[in-house]
């Protein structure tokens, strides 16, 4: 069953993401912690196959913060690495969503 | 009736179909001949000019050399077998497209390269690594070990092998 992590620091909105996922069948873990430092998060981003971020929160440094998310998923081993969606609920500005484009992140508006 | 997570949803769908496109077929390549002959394809003379990467609906060329594009195009052709070097070597010098590659051209030095068996080794490490430049321009976290596959044996011979979705694409004339 494919294993999807979502990083949210709004609980509620992460539980409404999660049991919309859960309804597909996938296995959701939600984080609401942000430090790539931590090894709960490494080892979530190691066996995950999808990776969902809310970037609402503008005053957050998404870009440096999902560069970090890549690289710390990184592998080498016989499995790609998770692919990441971005989700927010405010509008950001085109060069955000190019510089996601530009990461291989697809990105999201929720109405 | 929908909500205002269904474009989550449907993003995490859409992401789904290209994991499983990735695990079972690998990345998506498309390679170039050019100096086709009229109604022919794949033939013999034909070059293969280039090759490219094709990651949600964009062309990424890889950087390779003219050696190294006819190694991946022949590790594509004969892609539901490991091939060690010393067949991949003897199947190239057997095949007719690669021992007339480009000749098409009509170029007096010719657009030719022989694969020895002993530089296949080195010549899969830099497919490799002109994979791994073009995934890390596309922001495709793959490793390009899974698409260059190296497949053990029972004794110390390795065999390789492309995994990834190939199309060939062809050009009647010297334009691309």
């Amino acid at each position: 069953m494919p294993r999807v992590l979502v990083i949210d620091n709004d609980q509620a909105h992460s539980t409404e993401i999660a049991d919309r996922l859960r309804a597909l069948h996938l296995t959701v873990v939600a984080f609401r912690e942000l430090s790539t430092g931590s090894s709960i998060l490494h080892d979530e981003l190691s066996a995950c196959d999808i990776v969902v971020v809310n970037v609402s929160d503008a005053s957050q440094p998404w870009l440096a913060i999902l560069r970090r998310l890549l690289e710390a998923s990184a592998r080498h081993s016989s499995q790609p690495a998770p692919l990441f969606l971005c989700t927010s609920r405010i509008k950001r500005d085109p060069q955000f969503q190019l510089e996601l484009e530009r990461m291989g992140v697809r990105f999201v508006y929720e109405r | 009736m929908r909500d205002s997570l269904d474009p989550v949803v449907d993003g995490v769908d859409l992401l789904l179909a290209e994991m499983r496109g990735l695990k079972s077929q690998g990345p998506q390549l498309r390679i170039v001949h050019r100096f086709r002959e009229p109604g022919m394809v794949c033939a013999p003379g034909e070059e293969i000019a280039i090759v490219y990467l094709v990651y949600r609906s964009k062309f990424y060329p890889l950087r390779l050399s003219l050696a190294l594009r006819m190694l991946i195009d022949y590790l594509a052709k004969h892609s539901h077998f490991p091939q060690s070097a010393s067949q991949i070597e003897a199947g190239m010098r057997a095949d007719p497209f690669y021992v007339k590659h480009g000749t098409n051209a009509m170029l007096p030095t010719g657009l030719k390269r022989r694969i020895s068996r002993s530089a296949v080794k080195e010549y899969v490490k830099r497919l490799r690594l002109a994979l791994e430049l073009a995934f890390r321009d596309v922001g495709l976290n793959l490793d390009p070990r899974q698409v260059i596959v190296s497949e053990p044996t029972v004794m110390n011979e390795v065999g390789y092998r492309l995994k990834a979705s190939v199309e060939w694409f062809h050009c009647s004339t010297q334009t691309i």
